[in-house]
């Protein structure tokens, strides 16, 4: 039982806190963000299992309770619209032809290079005025829509 | 765009998750009730007689601690406990000074007083079933322990 709820409260504490971080952080990851990754899973290792139990059936226990909280989520997620809008943030336009919003933008925590970098990666976009819509994704990742396709 | 399909296996692959699903689902309310060990309901029982009351982890894991209480009725001189020696091994006593005496790591010998209580932490070093049996003053108590890996 005890492996239950330690990766049960593991699963909504890091749910929170990345909800509470928002959605930059990690979407791109870059070699710290790399090794924050590896801390903290490091650290939620702990916590997981416990300082005695290095059993076979507590580490299947821990993946097995992780995956099916999950599954439940995701199942929950597409019958309450309410439940997703707070476990998942919403897509954001920060970029409308050409001008940038700057407030969302930094809220959002992404910079002007940060859409520019999206604009090149996508479409090979060379400056602002050639896109139409920058949409900062509830995944992290800034999808592009050039003018030319309008 | 051409994508191949083929609808009787994600059909299939559709019920293989939904039983994975339902799977997972019963796994976690039988480790939630204690069938897995490490907490929860089942994972302890107890037994009585009119000498001593036996608590014990009925499921326990392998190189997890696991722990085992005995509390006397009466003033018992000579507690015998038997344990698989190569299988299980005792980290810990409380009160230490309960314990009489040890024979080849197997046999522990210990001295209650009426209503007092021994605690035993014991390593269960692989996984299987085994049994444990405890005579005091000439009742034997016997019990099977379910070790997971």
């Amino acid at each position: 039982m005890e492996s239950i709820i330690r990766a049960t409260c593991v699963y909504i504490f890091l749910l929170i806190m990345f909800r509470i971080a928002g959605r930059r952080t990690l979407a791109e990851t870059s070699t710290f963000d790399l090794a924050l990754l590896l801390i903290i899973s490091e650290a939620t290792q702990n916590a997981m299992v416990g300082d005695d139990d290095s059993s076979l059936t507590s580490a299947f226990l821990v993946i097995t309770t992780l995956i099916f909280i999950d599954i439940a989520f995701a199942w929950l997620k597409i019958r309450s619209p309410k439940l997703d809008r707070m476990v998942e943030d919403q897509p954001v336009v920060v970029l409308t032809h050409g001008i940038p919003n700057k407030t969302l933008m930094r809220a959002c925590r992404i910079t002007e290079s940060d859409i520019l970098a999206a604009a090149r990666g996508q479409e090979g976009i060379e400056t602002l005025h050639q896109i139409k819509y920058a949409v900062l994704e509830a995944n992290g990742q800034i999808s592009i829509i050039p003018e030319k396709s309008a | 765009m051409e994508i191949s399909t083929n609808p009787a296996t994600e059909a299939r692959n559709h019920i293989f998750h939904q039983v994975g699903w339902l799977a997972m689902g019963f796994i976690i309310i039988a480790a939630i009730a204690g069938y897995f060990g490490f907490g929860g309901p089942a994972s302890k029982a107890t037994l009585h007689n009119e000498q001593f009351t036996l608590t014990y982890d009925r499921f326990a894991r392998a190189e997890t601690p696991s722990y085992l209480f005995l509390t006397a009725h009466k003033n018992l001189k000579n507690i015998v406990m038997l344990l698989p020696e190569k299988e299980m091994r005792v980290q810990g006593i409380v009160p230490e000074g309960a314990l009489k005496g040890v024979v080849n790591d197997r046999k522990l010998v210990f001295e209650l007083d009426a209503n007092h209580s021994v605690a035993l932490k014991i390593m269960p070093r692989r996984f299987g079933v085994f049994p444990i049996s405890i005579d005091a003053d000439g009742t034997t108590i016997s019990f099977d322990s379910l070790i997971y890996p």
